[in-house]
């Protein structure tokens, strides 16, 4: 439109120009303008003049005024900038509209200077004639034109066209950077970063370089100029591809090298970046050596080296390392090691570290460390050795049976490593360290490792100019302590502070034992305090045990005591004995469970509030003498060795002692109150509120141990003592000769002479000293025990603690004071028994199964006699079920009858009769004739055993009540007392009923077996005649 | 002979010049500026390309380079900002043209990321879809886009394969035209894009062919072109922005002239915007402009990092 507009105005000028162009087409001139009008083609003219506006004639004609002024800059000349290459014009297209570069015109980021002289490093190639291949505008500057070109070089030449558009020489590999920039690709012979290199050290992630708009080689991941920096766009100074302040960019491929901290430094064992120091100045350090630290004055890789003109052939580092002089510019306190043995290169010259170099080569330091890729913390350039923590492995690489340090090591039994500080809640001012081997930088948080005892750099801790020869032995107060150990173990009190009470007890040798020495021949003021029992390295045993004679048959660690408590021993006049507390035994033996933040016991919930003191925990041991959680009981559970009296922080006399219940290195006293005891035995408190606390009962009593009253002993101590006993449970009363153990206690107090004389048990008694019958009490939940006293589950026998718990009163109520009286008279219900016995006698059903299903029939008093009394006067409530007619103990012969005995021919019926008789309470339950002739005397001892097999037992008795296969029949032959049908396993119906010939307690299983058995089938007809209707006294109940 | 006679024709056109033929009278019509937005002090601009204003009469910017889209009111107050860098949903990879509906939605030409993404007034993302490309054809770049609330359709230019785009306003392919080439509805780089008042012709920059084309908005039929070669009156040698006023008059800007020519409805050179002192209004590469229901005149300047805002008469 705009041309046929252009063809509308100007008509006159369309003629005029075609009469002039008819006239000039003929004349000498008419090719030239020919030429020149195509020249002005619109597109042709546009194809140039799109970038080469100067070219337009329109700023040459004088009648026309074009909207933009053009300098009228040289044309065609080579070296001179045009408007072509000014940034307007390459914005017009650059601007997102035609392509996007407005990276490159971001002023926020940072491109290839312009505009400025190169520098004399810069070296612009020439070509053959002369020419530079990057020309520079009139002053001599650097401008676009002066690597872009559009004429410069064919696409074909360029490689890809997409990369290289424009530029006159080609990007890949940076050929455009090198051709100026070419001392830069040097490597580090000539101090600069490695260039063309596959990532021998580096590994490139492409991607993430891709993402950052950097580049790598083209055959291969190899490091270019466009790896770290960029024309355009680039996000940081020096063209950087990302930060670098905090040495980012370096991270990107040197990944294995750039820890986020000193942790992960530690675990990559590589030197730290990007952390302070509140030792080193290091912005001042960094100023020495010429290099640049981070923000905040924090290392970081260019504080050590530098990419560009770094020292020759030193993987460029700003300075050259020999003599380890790099590492010491920081590490300055280091130095001292130089003229120790640990200076690698003196002990043993030839030693090489990882990288298979010699102090010699690389200096002291690298005998140790590589600032790279080390094998753990401290970049340590030696392989690890065994062991759990990571410094100790360090120190293991030397120290090892197979090392060079081999005639220094820690033995089996040394001081434990990797076990934070807060275990044992002190503050100390060595340093401590994480589990990745990186100091913590506190001083009460933090694992123990060597370098807490050890200063690896420095011999002598009070004097750094001492030299630690190669064949000096190291004593107490060098060998690389950070602090001399001394007289007074000083080394080992920084941490152990809460041993210092140990000076001047019984257990500081330098009182006791002043020439006793420890196994390295050492008197304990040789050794110091500590070193008489413990050595930190090559211990005899558990604890770096520093004594002989272990005793092999205790526990790890309650061996050790025995190496002095024993004949032998300098401690023989303190033995335990042969009756002793239990040691090596879980403690969950008395249901405490141990938990991490305490005790935990059962009891601990049911218990009254002035028994239920919380449980302290005491110290438990595993099978290799480690305190464990879950551990068994050692002596050091209940002894703190170190510490004399528990509740005083004091050290000892000075001189040698009797120890008491207050005192005697106990964690807890035992004096008043038995705290000790009670602290774990939960179970056993409920003591204290029955007449077995002998401050109740017999408050007068002498405790033996001690010779104190009973009510000063503490309730525990009247009748245990945990050492040096005089019996099985740690008894500390006088023994009563008994041939069974468990007997001998109990009837120490409770005999004529005792305390308990007004409870003893008499004759008969229920028997003890017995094998159950486990066939018919597979179900037992009471105790047995063997003749030594100890518990067995298995063949063990019926004792007084099979019934009975000594400890508690009353077997429902653990908390009632009703037993805490002198005269308190007790009954079925309480008594000390295990189980009650009262109405629901499970005490006796618990071994009597068989009797069990008296319950609810006719012989259970409560259905048929409640008011019913036995010899002693009880009502069942009293008595209990079966003391009815039982007596456990103070009864008669037979069977422990309680009742005042029938008439009768024989003794058994005399039993029945005690009831079933006339006046009785069961008067109207008689027979008219109620004993079988006594002179039928049963001997048949082949058959009767069948017939038992078969369920038709009928029990003989003697004439004084005893069972025999030749014996009379009487009324248990026929009759069960305990069971209301012998066809049933069930208990009574709970009310009075009329029997019949399958139940009335009746041994039978059936109505013909009875009687049937001796007499054929006419026995039925005698069993009609004694037990029919006819044959009966008509007595009612009598209820009595 | 018809041959010859072209020849003629041609001839005679190309050489008018020499004798003063050709150029349009340079006429003025002078702008008043009102002011300049230059983003927040804490974050200004860091070559802006493109401005809508909204019925809400907030102004918002794209600040492509920082994938922001900042908000203003509409006395240039800074108000809020959105958008982050990145491909992921909500994101945006250096784009270069918004657009606004009647409901004040935003929609950016996410160019990198060859899509488009629609934000609500207050930046809240909404949805985004890809452009389509055919085979053959290199990775979309959508550089401008417009709404048209009635028909419910979205024109697109993609700058890389030189054609104009139709979709939904929900992301509906609908159509296209346009290829590689000089000739009319051909192209060498779509730019921006507007509609004439009635919405029944688009105004596609055409940034290489140095020239304006409208076309039918319903058929994609080139109707007439704005502007030739050239860098006088009427001439055009960078356009890059296009926007129509009520009247219905074209205002070009030129990113190497840094000067704003208007021309009517039908194409012809009408004036350029000139100042106070009767000179030509000069910008610093003036990309996209805006007109307002106001008939405010909103200028990316690009290299200047600002947004001037002009009342036209």
């Amino acid at each position: 439109m705009q041309i046929s507009k252009l063809k509308k105005t100007n008509k006159v000028y369309f003629i005029l120009s075609s009469v002039l162009f008819y006239f000039l087409l003929f004349t000498v001139h008419c090719s030239l303008f020919t030429v020149y009008a195509l020249a002005r083609e619109i597109s042709s003219q546009r194809g140039c003049a799109i970038c080469h506006i100067e070219w337009l004639t329109e700023f040459r004609r004088a009648e026309v005024t074009p909207l933009v002024e053009i300098p009228q800059t040289p044309i065609m000349i080579e070296g001179r900038q045009g408007v072509v290459s000014t940034e307007r014009i390459c914005f017009t297209c650059h601007d997102g509209y035609v392509n996007d570069s407005r990276f490159a015109f971001d002023k926020e980021k940072h491109r290839h200077p312009v505009y400025v002289k190169p520098s004399e490093k810069v070296k612009i190639p020439v070509t053959k004639e002369g020419k530079k291949v990057f020309p520079l505008n009139i002053k001599g500057e650097v401008y676009c034109g002066t690597c872009h070109s559009a004429h410069g070089r064919s696409w074909d030449d360029m490689g890809d066209p997409t990369k290289t558009l424009f530029l006159r020489e080609p990007t890949e590999n940076s050929a455009i950077c090198l051709a100026c920039h070419i001392e830069k690709a040097m490597g580090p012979a000539e101090g600069m970063h490695p260039f063309f290199k596959v990532g021998k050290i580096a590994k490139l992630p492409t991607e993430e370089l891709k993402e950052l708009g950097a580049r790598v080689g083209t055959d291969a991941v190899q490091v270019i100029c466009q790896s770290c920096h960029r024309m355009k766009g680039a996000p940081e100074k020096k063209l950087l591809i990302v930060r670098n302040d905090s040495s980012q960019l370096c991270g990107i491929c040197h990944s294995d090298r750039y820890a986020e901290n000193r942790e992960e430094a530690a675990r990559m064992g590589t030197h730290p970046v990007n952390v302070a120091s509140d030792k080193i100045d290091i912005n001042k350090k960094a100023e020495e050596i010429g290099g640049r630290t981070g923000t905040d004055g924090k290392i970081i890789c260019q504080t050590c080296h530098k990419p560009h003109y770094a020292a020759k052939g030193r993987s460029i580092l700003v300075k050259s390392n020999i003599e380890s002089s790099l590492c010491k510019t920081c590490h300055e306190d280091k130095k001292t090691v130089d003229i120790t043995k640990h200076n690698i290169g003196k002990m043993s010259p030839e030693e090489k570290n990882i990288r298979e170099q010699t102090v010699s080569d690389k200096g002291t330091c690298s005998a140790c460390h590589v600032p790279h890729s080390g094998k753990g913390p401290k970049m340590w350039a030696r392989n690890l050795g065994d062991g759990k923590d990571l410094i100790e492995r360090e120190c293991l690489s030397c120290h090892s049976e197979n090392s060079i340090a081999k005639k220094k090591t820690i033995g089996r039994y040394s001081h434990p490593v990797g076990r934070n500080i807060k275990k044992i809640g002190v503050s100390i001012d060595f340093p401590l360290f994480t589990e990745h081997g990186v100091p913590t930088n506190k001083k009460d948080d933090g694992n123990v490792v060597c370098a807490t005892c050890h200063n690896v750099h420095q011999w002598d801790p009070a004097d750094p100019a001492k030299e630690g020869a190669k064949d000096e032995e190291g004593g107490p107060s060098n060998s690389f302590l950070r602090k001399a150990a001394g007289k007074n173990s000083a080394l080992c009190m920084e941490c152990h502070k809460d041993k210092i009470y140990i000076t001047d007890t019984d257990h500081d040798m330098m009182v006791t034992a002043k020439e006793s020495k420890n196994i390295k021949s050492e008197s304990p003021s040789e050794s110091g305090i500590c070193g008489t029992c413990h050595l930190p390295h090559n211990g005899n045993g558990p604890r770096m045990w520093a004594r002989k004679d272990i005793g092999a048959d205790a526990d790890k660690v309650s061996g050790l005591c025995i190496s002095c408590h024993s004949n032998n021993g300098i401690a023989k006049d303190k033995q335990v004995g042969k009756f002793t507390h239990p040691i090596n035994v879980p403690i969950t033996n008395i249901d405490i469970i141990p938990k991490r933040d305490g005790w935990l016991s059962k009891y601990l919930n049911i218990l009254k509030a002035s028994l239920s003191q919380t449980i302290k925990p005491l110290p438990l041991f595993d099978e290799n003498g480690d305190r464990a959680q879950d551990g068994n009981m050692a002596c050091p559970t209940c002894h703190d060795p170190h510490k004399w009296n528990p509740t005083k922080n004091e050290k000892g006399a000075g001189k040698n002692i009797e120890g008491d219940g207050k005192t005697s290195f106990l964690r807890i006293q035992m004096s008043p109150d038995s705290e000790l005891c009670r602290n774990c035995h939960v179970d056993k408190r409920p003591v204290a509120l029955s007449k077995h606390n002998l401050a109740v009962s017999a408050p007068d009593d002498k405790t033996p141990q001690d010779g104190r009253a009973a009510k000063e002993s503490g309730v525990c101590n009247s009748c245990h003592m945990p050492h040096n006993a005089l019996g099985w449970r740690l008894w500390a009363r006088k023994l009563s000769g008994d041939s069974d153990m468990a007997v001998q206690l109990c009837t120490n107090c409770h005999s004529e002479k005792g305390p308990a004389k007004n409870k003893i048990i008499g004759k008969p008694s229920h028997p003890i000293a017995v094998n159950i019958n486990k066939k018919i009490m597979p179900d037992n939940m009471l105790p047995l025990y063997a003749n030594n006293g100890l518990r067995d589950k298995e063949s063990g026998k019926i004792v007084c603690l099979t019934c009975h718990d000594p400890h508690q009163w009353d077997p429902d109520d653990i908390n009632t004071e009703n037993g805490a009286k002198k005269d308190v008279e007790g009954d079925a219900t309480n008594s000390f028994l295990r189980l009650a016995a009262g109405d629901d006698p499970i005490l006796c059903a618990n071994c009597h199964q068989d009797k069990k299903y008296v319950l609810n029939t006719e012989h259970d008093m409560r259905v048929t006699a409640s008011n019913a009394k036995n010899i002693k006067g009880e009502g069942v409530l009293q008595s209990g079920l079966c003391g009815q007619c039982h007596f456990v103990h103070n009864s008669q012969e037979p069977l422990l009858w309680a009742r005042e005995f029938g008439p009768g021919q024989d003794t058994m019926e005399k039993l029945c009769r005690s009831c079933h008789s006339d006046g009785r309470a069961a008067g109207n339950k008689q027979p008219i004739k109620f004993s079988h002739p006594m002179d039928v005397v049963i001997v048949s001892p082949e058959t009767r055993p069948t017939e038992k097999k078969k369920g038709g037992y009928f029990p003989l008795y003697t004439e004084d009540g005893k069972k025999s296969d030749a014996g009379y029949i009487t009324c248990p032959t026929c009759h069960n007392p305990h069971k209301w049908s012998a066809a049933k396993q069930d208990y009574g119906p709970g009310k009075n009923t009329e029997g019949s010939a399958v139940n009335s307690f009746l041994r039978n299983k059936s109505e013909s077996a009875l009687c049937t058995e001796c007499h054929g089938i006419d026995g039925l007809f005698r069993y009609k005649f004694f037990h029919g209707d006819t044959s009966r006294k008509p007595y009612p109940l009598s209820g009595q | 002979m018809r041959i010859l006679y072209i020849l003629l024709i041609f001839l005679s056109a190309t050489l008018a010049p020499f004798f003063g033929a050709g150029a349009a009278e340079l006429k003025l019509e002078p702008v008043e500026h009102l002011f300049d937005i230059k983003g927040p002090s804490n974050s200004p601009f860091s070559l802006p390309t493109d401005v809508v204003v909204g019925k809400n009469q907030h102004i918002y910017v794209l600040d492509g380079t920082h994938g922001k889209i900042k908000v203003f009111d509409y006395n240039g107050r800074f108000l809020f900002q959105f958008g982050r860098e990145g491909s992921s949903e909500g994101a945006l990879d250096t784009p270069v043209g918004i657009g606004i509906d009647g409901s004040d939605n935003i929609y950016v030409c996410d160019s990198q990321n060859a899509r488009i993404v629609v934000f609500d007034s207050k930046g809240g993302f909404l949805r985004d879809f890809d452009i389509q490309k055919k085979e053959g054809m290199v990775k979309p770049d959508p550089v401008d886009i417009i709404i048209d609330d009635l028909k419910g359709y979205v024109y697109i230019t993609d700058n890389s394969n030189m054609r104009i785009l139709v979709y939904t306003k929900a992301g509906k392919y609908v159509g296209e035209w346009g290829e590689k080439g000089e000739p009319e509805g051909s192209f060498r780089y779509p730019a921006t894009i507007s509609f004439n008042p009635d919405k029944s012709l688009l105004y596609v920059v055409d940034v290489l062919n140095t020239r304006v084309q409208a076309f039918n908005s319903d058929t994609g039929k080139f109707v007439r072109q704005i502007g030739s070669w050239g860098v006088l009156p009427g001439e055009m040698f960078r356009p890059k922005g296009v926007a129509v006023d009520k009247k219905g008059r074209v205002y070009v800007t030129d990113s190497y002239m840094d000067v704003i020519q208007v021309f009517d409805d039908q194409a012809d050179f009408q004036h350029v915007l000139g100042n106070g002192s009767k000179k030509i209004q000069r910008f610093t590469s003036p990309a996209s402009i805006f007109i307002d229901d106001n008939n405010r005149l909103y200028v990316v300047e690009v290299l200047e990092n600002r947004v001037g805002v002009y009342k036209l008469k």
